[in-house]
């Protein structure tokens, strides 16, 4: 946009050195520090494994990740930004990690009245792989900080892909935006914070690059670590693009040759950054996004690898949100315990050059994935859909109409994929990626694959005139 | 009379009242402050640009600014809601339209008083002159006509049937075709897309010359010819009503942007989202064309900014040269729903405050002038640095009372998820966008679907929602808005009440269907009579359950219960409804609480085959107008 004016979302204290918070990694070996006016102060000693850290909106505590003991399981706790008044907030056998503050919401039905503090994290399945067999099965979780009025603490599962999820951000708007395994490689996709409205964001069809460790900026602007491997978290270029037009507006920001991790917003609109040159150790620096220039050196002990610097200073919280799933729908559950809707508009419109043609669908069929244990053999050799490291499941078929539209009960909080048959029950197109509606939620879809910038038709659809959703729950085994 | 008297006179002439099984209501009481709040909302530069007349619709006055000084030099009181500007070619005369008191006051601006009152139909919205100023053309919404006044006779001469809530005028740069915006829909088929009419009056013949169909829009408000003559640009809402309320993003609820039609005879028209992907701007109101037709200007009221749209940058994406545009009907009907493309055409998005409506440019296209309505402030935009460079102070109380508060609320899109929509976009002016809706929560999606309602004096009409569910607007505006609607955490708790006061405050529209001295006239009488009637024409009895009056009692048209009275449609789940109220029904249509007829005849015809819904299929065709004049009355 040219020579535009725009509303700042916040600004960040303007003195030059605020302090920071920070991770230092030597092998398995991390913990979190504070860097104050040059001296750099251990805010987890007792900890085997410390990382992960997430500044709340006041800037006066702080969200980790830490493994008392080596070999423990990582657990997410919250500390004051002194290291003082440690708490254990997670429990249990499997990996939690990277934790990041969510704003405050309610889910008290019908009132709503009782806002407490949330955040979301990522949490490895107990007994579950991902889809390719690559690892635990990783998905986002939001859990409240606080306890929530008649339910105490509440845990929900937000994200339900079976490639695996990561690297939490929280946008102002309330969404959360991630790194998400699809299909190969990783793509930036936004959740609500209670795990509605699944949408991509930027990434899923852009090439063999993965998107990771995003950020928001006060201009408007998310950052993000792009590469070409595959697993989360690995250094890239640094890249940008616009929220005014996030799939157009990509451009690199750092050159090759240099590997950046953790972008973070920093002071005076710069970014806190990660970066290393080949064979050296990560080091934090400032970076100036509107002139892609790498700024002055913050902290660089070639003992560590230094990464996810945060300033630490109060930050607008973002925009809240109450949920519509489980216990706080207002849907009147009844029969649909336990389901969501779902309805797609047109499954002809698609942005796809293999698009079907209008009056070719007949029905839809949706498919469960069910991820396999830990020493399960493949379902499938690699390299195919449905992925190796995943038994499948019939939810069930429902009729598409002649305007292309469809609408059905499905099982909720359980990930499908979506394959359009012909009359004659052929395939002729399949959704080669996980998506899910929550438990009490509803969804609608513009079209199969469509133009994300495209708003939907103002159309009542044959579908939802007749207003006779199939039920699919998939009560079959996988 | 200005809307803080209106309120304040209406408090006293209802009190407390009581309607059947109903507790007693009254309106809020108004502080002091809320009477001198101006609400500037239409804006006019005289030729040579020296002042800006301000209509400023909440005190009644027209103000006079002097652009150098930016100081208000003058105000003339007017009364009655003022909103259209016009002013004569021998710059003597001013012509404000009234809202309140349905005419037009002919202001000597030499004096600083009003000369006469000029009549006009109900609700005058756009005002423009003929180019001999002979005549004087007032778009009147209420009654959706064109009245011609003959300004030598002071007499109106011809009324030309426009659009559904004609709302706008634009004119040809040499003012001989004028173009008209519409807020509502016309008649469309259940569940069909809506359309607003543009119509196209041949000035010096004083007749109606074309109807454009804006298919797929609705609140069609601000309206601008660009300085060739070869387009009109109207500021237009692109709902998605039909589909069920299921999330926001995407555009999912709604959409802004302009439709740019061609004056050609036949002309095309194309439409292009101001909005992005991720933010919107809620409520596009005024238009302005910069003096060498490069630059649009559109204030969106909702989302507090002005948008400096480069127009030749939107024309060469459209296909647009010579007056035609080019691109086929599939793009078009693409561009219409495209988020992404306001990139290649938003120039700068200017932020404002405060409501922004009403836009003046000067001669030179260096400063547009931007009416803050819930400031009390004109904006001073520096064109070339596009940024808001002075306010001018229209006096008003610098305190924020509770009551205006509200109005903040009500009309600031911040509280929906990207700023999507506010509570205004739904009910512009307070009213009502004339949409139903797939409320998906309510029975699921596809079920249910429900008429929009008016605000105005819905404030003794508890309990809310077609189901009767919410007892009261705190409990409609809060988390079930917040959940279903806004989709954030909505008002909070004490913006939940001011909001709800605010709405409770809200009058109905002066009725120019009752006499002033509330008497009823022969038609209406008979109306009446058909009304409260106890047996039908063959001298059956009818039973109290079953007679209008029963159901729909003054003053307000409704008991307030939950009826079945037979009016269950495919979609819905059951047949029991909270009754609805009568007030303004005139300007509410569609009617039935999903909004399936255009009519009120229908009702008891088409959709009352068992007199479940009263006895009415007895009627004759004079019995039926003759009700009809009575409920207009209410």
């Amino acid at each position: 946009m040219k020579g535009c004016a725009l509303l700042l979302l916040w600004t960040l204290p303007l003195w030059a050195n605020p302090p920071l918070v920070l991770v230092q990694q030597a092998g398995t070996n991390s913990r979190i520090v504070r860097l104050d006016g040059g001296q750099v102060r251990v805010l987890t000693p007792q900890f085997a494994g410390a990382a992960d850290p997430c500044v709340s909106f006041e800037g006066t505590h702080l969200l980790f990740a830490g493994q008392r003991s080596a070999g423990d399981p990582w657990q997410i706790w919250e500390m004051r930004a002194d290291g003082a008044q440690q708490r254990q907030l997670t429990e249990g056998p499997a990996d939690c990690r990277e934790p990041v503050y969510l704003a405050k919401a309610a889910v008290d039905a019908p009132e709503f009245a009782q806002r407490v503090r949330w955040f979301c994290f990522v949490r490895a399945l107990p007994g579950a792989l991902d889809e390719e067999g690559r690892g635990p099965l990783r998905s986002l979780y939001a859990q409240s900080l606080e306890p929530v009025p008649g339910r105490g603490i509440v845990t929900w599962r937000t994200t339900y892909n079976l490639g695996g999820d990561a690297a939490p951000a929280v946008l102002g708007d309330g969404r959360v935006l991630f790194s998400s395994w699809q299909r190969e490689g990783l793509a930036l996709m936004t959740i609500s914070w209670a795990g509605e409205d699944l949408n991509p964001f930027f990434g899923t069809h852009d090439g063999p690059l993965s998107q990771g460790e995003p950020c928001e900026l006060p201009d408007r602007s998310v950052v993000f670590v792009e590469h070409q491997g595959t697993i989360p978290h690995q250094g890239g270029n640094l890249a940008r693009v616009e929220l005014r037009r996030p799939l157009a507006t990509r451009r690199v920001l750092s050159r090759e040759g240099e590997e950046y991790r953790t972008p973070h917003p920093g002071p005076e609109g710069k970014l806190l950054v990660a970066r290393r040159r080949p064979g050296k150790s990560y080091g934090i620096h400032y970076f100036e996004p509107t002139r892609g220039r790498l700024g002055s050196k913050v902290l660089d002990d070639p003992a560590w690898d230094e990464l996810d610097a945060q300033v630490l200073a109060p930050r607008p919280e973002p925009t809240g949100r109450i949920p519509m799933v489980e216990f706080a729908s207002v849907l009147d559950l009844g029969d649909l315990k336990g389901l969501g809707q779902l309805q797609c508009l047109n499954v002809y419109d698609s942005d796809r050059p293999d698009r079907a043609r209008p009056g070719q669908v007949e029905r839809v069929r949706l498919v469960e994935g069910v991820p396999l244990p830990p020493g399960a053999a493949p379902a499938r050799p690699p390299g195919g859909w449905p992925p190796s490291h995943v038994r499948t499941r019939l939810l069930g078929e429902a009729p598409v109409e002649p305007d292309g539209s469809f609408y059905v009960n499905v099982a909720g909080d359980r990930p499908f994929y979506i394959e359009t048959l012909d009359a004659q029950g052929q395939v002729v197109q399949t959704m080669r990626a996980w998506t899910w509606v929550r438990s009490g939620d509803q969804r609608g879809c513009v079209g199969c694959h469509e133009n994300r910038e495209l708003a939907p038709e103002n159309r009542a659809t044959q579908a939802l005139i007749r207003a006779q959703p199939v039920t699919l729950k998939g009560e079959g085994k996988p | 009379m200005s809307a803080g008297r209106l309120l304040a006179s209406c408090a006293l002439a209802l009190g407390p009242l009581a309607p059947c099984g109903a507790e007693p209501w009254s309106l809020p009481a108004p502080e002091p402050a809320d009477s001198l709040y101006k609400s500037p909302i239409q804006l006019l530069l005289s030729p040579e640009g020296r002042r800006l007349f301000v209509a400023c619709e909440q005190s009644g006055e027209v103000l006079v600014v002097d652009t150098r000084s930016r100081q208000v030099r003058a105000k003339v009181e007017v009364g009655g809601e003022p909103f259209g500007l016009a002013q004569s070619p021998d710059g003597k005369t001013l012509y404000v339209g009234c809202r309140a008191s349905n005419d037009v006051a002919a202001v000597d601006l030499k004096a600083m008083r009003v000369q006469a009152r000029l009549p006009a139909g109900d609700d005058p919205h756009g005002l423009a002159l003929s180019p001999d100023g002979a005549y004087l053309l007032v778009a009147n919404l209420g009654t959706n006509d064109l009245s011609v006044v003959d300004l030598a006779q002071d007499r109106q001469v011809r009324r030309l049937s426009l659009g559904r809530g004609p709302f706008g005028l634009a004119q040809s740069p040499d003012r001989k075709t004028l173009y008209t915006s519409s807020q509502y829909s016309s008649p469309v088929p259940f569940r069909a897309p809506p359309m607003i009419e543009m119509s196209v009056v041949d000035v010096e013949g004083q007749r109606v010359r074309e109807r454009r169909v804006l298919a797929g829009a609705v609140i069609g408000q601000g309206i601008a010819a660009s300085p060739d003559g070869r387009w009109v640009v109207t500021a237009v809402e692109l709902p998605k009503n039909l589909i069920p309320e299921t999330q926001v993003y995407q555009g999912w609820m709604v959409t802004f942007g302009f439709a740019l039609s061609e004056t050609r005879p036949g002309g095309r028209s194309a439409y292009l989202l101001i909005d992005e992907p991720n933010l919107y701007f809620a409520d596009p109101y005024g238009v302005a064309f910069s003096p060498d037709g490069g630059w649009l200007y559109l204030s969106s009221s909702g989302a507090d900014a002005v948008t400096v749209v480069d127009f030749r940058a939107a024309c060469r994406l459209l296909g647009a040269e010579d007056g035609r545009i080019g691109a086929p009907e599939d793009t078009l009907r693409l561009y219409a729903r495209h988020l992404g493309l306001s990139s290649e055409y938003a120039a700068a998005r200017i932020p404002t405050g405060a409501n922004p409506k009403g836009l003046a440019l000067s001669a030179d296209g260096r400063w547009l002038y931007a009416a803050l309505r819930l400031a009390d402030q004109v904006a001073v935009i520096d064109t070339r640095k596009r940024m808001v460079v002075d306010h001018i102070d229209l006096g008003g109380p610098k305190m924020v009372t509770p009551l205006r508060r509200g109005a903040q609320l009500f009309n600031y899109a911040s509280i929906s998820f990207q700023k999507q929509l506010s509570c205004a976009t739904c009910h512009p002016e307070n009213g009502v966008d004339g949409l139903s809706y797939d409320i998906a929560a309510d029975g699921g999606m596809g079920h249910n679907i429900v008429d929009n309602m008016t605000m105005r004096q819905v404030g003794p009409t508890a309990p809310f929602k077609w189901r009767g569910k919410n007892p009261t607007i705190e409990r409609q505006d809060g988390p079930r808005a917040a959940q279903l609607f806004f989709r954030t955490h909505g008002f909070e708790a004490g913006d939940r009440r001011t909001i709800a006061r605010f709405i409770e405050s809200i009058p109905k529209r002066p009725n120019r269907y009752l006499a002033a001295d509330g008497r009823l006239d022969k038609t209406q009488q008979l109306g009446k009579k058909l009304f409260e009637r106890a047996y039908d024409n063959q001298g059956r009895y009818i039973p109290a359950g079953n007679r209008c009056v029963t159901c729909h009692p003054l003053p307000y048209g409704t008991d307030r219960f939950i009826h079945d009275v037979g009016s269950q449609n495919y979609h819905d789940l059951d047949g029991n409804f909270d009754t609805p109220h009568l007030t303004n029904t005139y300007e509410r249509a569609p009617f039935m609480h999903d909004g399936r007829c255009y009519s009120l005849e229908e009702i008891w015809t088409v959709h009352n085959p068992d007199d479940t819904h009263g006895v009415t299929n007895d009627m004759s065709k004079d019995q039926f107008n003759a009700l009809i004049e009575y409920i207009k009355t209410f």
